[in-house]
């Protein structure tokens, strides 16, 4: 974000400077929009805009030289061309740098667009994307050319529900609003992480977190005010909190589940686990099976279901939170499933894996229950020895004091 | 990072290939687990390794004929041992890089190999089921297999 900040600067430093170049090239930009697929504002190298300027200080000095030229000689008119022109050099010179600085700045600020891992772009009053973006606003939103296009429908395809859209657009119209104060706005924000949907062409998607970021920048002039808008992708961070969370979750049900294999009734929880196990072998086994047209595969998803039902009553039967957890999220997948109208093999994908995890759940109870069934029995014979130690008469003396 | 979101990232790149190298895309089957035996593997397996954050395999695995095939679209008329093995070196490769790309901070992508079936034995993380996903392009049918350890 520290890069982001730079480069708000750099914008607002190019945007004081008062070209009329990069404001046709900007208007140029607008008109042949969708049709240019560079995204980044291209450098521009200015002309030395040397002719007016130069007709204007050459004119009078020539017209004053040749006065005296013709008052007083040639060396008079010579001397005061001289004097005259002398300071041109001087306001070229200061030109040029300016020329030179400016061009630097624009260098540099495309060269941080075009580096910048964040996607950076404006948004205008009419809420559609400046000209000016960052390069890796085509890789993070997977658009060839977003200047020029409404922001509504750069998310539409992105997001899966409307509410969050029409959220969006009451939030960018808040934003624009004179009255509205921008900090307390910015807590509004529906996009600040948001999961998106990148389709392909197989009715698949990948799916990503983003987290846009929105600031009202004010110009000069009412017409230059904007939106700058920073998109990040915070996919890695929000699967690790997740992770995280669910570590927390499976730690805290881990000790509950030694608890509930503790006092649970021995031949009954062997029986249920004995039981799922069968029907997650069945699962696998009907998903493995022949036949992928749409009427198979919705038959083989209520088939799943079937199997998992029996298992589940039995789940809630013995107090097993953790497994029933577990049950209803594949119930979910599966349930969605039942919903689609086209199925593909990729939708399958949640439900493998939560089934996966079913029955590496089972196996850790199995194991956990033979660890308590093992200490139960050597607990059980320490008592016996015990018992046999306190109680010396019990056992048979083989020898007898004299 | 979710087994789910992982295996996905496979599967798409593996999808991604078929459409831009082989320039015709092959279907996803319905995912399954390897619960009583390893997943058969066909003539040819490219291999990715991965360590890290969590430790396993990549397989893909496909039948000679259908490397052929691919090839042949690929406008390519060498159809040798070798240059089979480098095809499937090259979609382990695709794996690789996405993988790299995509979890760069949990995972170090480090060894991928294309071995012909019974060269490596491959060793699967103890006590993991291999996900199962069968490739079915044109006629034939290739394997992807995801196994990571928990």
């Amino acid at each position: 974000m520290k890069l982001a900040t730079q480069v708000w600067a750099q914008l607002a430093d190019v945007r004081s400077v008062r070209n009329p170049e990069s404001t046709q090239r900007r208007r140029r930009a607008a008109d042949v929009v969708g049709a240019t697929p560079a995204t980044i504002t291209p450098p521009v190298y200015p002309l030395a805009p040397l002719p007016l300027p130069l007709l204007a200080l050459l004119a009078p000095a020539l017209a004053v030289a040749t006065c005296a030229w013709w008052w007083n000689g040639p060396l008079a008119g010579g001397v005061a061309a001289l004097l005259l022109l002398l300071p041109i050099g001087p306001c070229l010179r200061l030109q040029s740098r300016a020329c030179a600085a400016e061009t630097a700045t624009r260098r540099q600020l495309h060269h941080i667009l075009g580096s910048m891992h964040e996607a950076l772009f404006v948004i205008g009053r009419d809420l559609r994307l400046g000209a000016t973006c960052s390069a890796s606003m085509r890789e993070l939103l997977r658009v060839s050319a977003p200047g020029g296009r409404r922001f509504e429908d750069l998310l539409r395809p992105l997001l899966d529900d409307e509410a969050t859209l029409a959220a969006t657009l009451t939030f960018l119209r808040l934003l624009w609003s004179d009255q509205a104060d921008e900090y307390a706005v910015e807590s509004l924000n529906p996009l600040a992480q948001v999961e998106v949907r990148f389709a392909d062409a197989r009715g698949g998607g990948e799916r990503r977190w983003l987290s846009f970021t929105f600031r009202r920048v004010a110009g000069a002039e009412p017409a230059d005010d904007c939106i700058h808008a920073v998109i990040a992708d915070v996919t890695d961070r929000v699967l690790l909190a997740r992770e995280l969370e669910q570590a927390q979750a499976d730690g805290d049900s881990q000790a509950e589940l030694l608890l509930q294999l503790v006092r649970a009734d021995p031949p009954a929880l062997v029986a249920f686990l004995d039981d799922a196990d069968t029907a997650f072998r069945k699962c696998n086994a009907i998903l493995t099976g022949t036949g992928i047209g749409q009427p198979d595969l919705h038959k083989k998803v209520i088939a799943v279901l079937r199997e998992l039902d029996a298992i589940t009553a039995a789940a809630e039967a013995l107090p097993f939170a953790s497994f029933a957890q577990r049950l209803q999220g594949i119930d979910d997948v599966l349930a969605g499933l039942c919903a689609k109208t086209a199925l593909s093999g990729n939708d399958f994908l949640p439900a493998i894996v939560r089934l996966d995890e079913l029955i590496s759940h089972a196996a850790t109870m199995r194991s956990i229950y033979q660890h308590i069934v093992l200490l139960r029995a050597a607990s059980a014979a320490l008592a016996t020895l015990d018992a046999c130690d306190s109680n010396p008469v019990a056992v048979p003396r083989v020898l007898e004091p004299s | 990072m979710s087994t789910e979101f992982e295996v996905g990232v496979f599967v798409n790149s593996v999808m991604h290939y078929f459409e831009t190298a082989v320039q015709q895309p092959a279907a996803c089957g319905i995912p399954h687990l390897a619960l009583r035996q390893r997943p058969q593997l066909a003539d040819y397996t490219g291999m990715v390794r991965i360590a890290g954050q969590r430790d396993g395999v990549v397989l893909f695995t496909a039948p000679r004929s259908m490397l052929c095939v691919m090839l042949m679209c690929m406008q390519d008329t060498d159809l040798s041992h070798e240059h089979l093995r480098e095809l499937v070196g090259e979609i382990a490769n695709t794996l690789s890089g996405d993988a790299q790309r995509n979890f760069r901070h949990q995972y170090s992508v480090s060894v991928r190999s294309q071995v012909h079936e019974g060269d490596i034995p491959l060793v699967y993380p103890a006590g993991a089921h291999p996900i199962v996903i069968p490739i079915a392009w044109r006629s034939y049918r290739a394997r992807l297999v995801v196994c990571l350890d928990s």
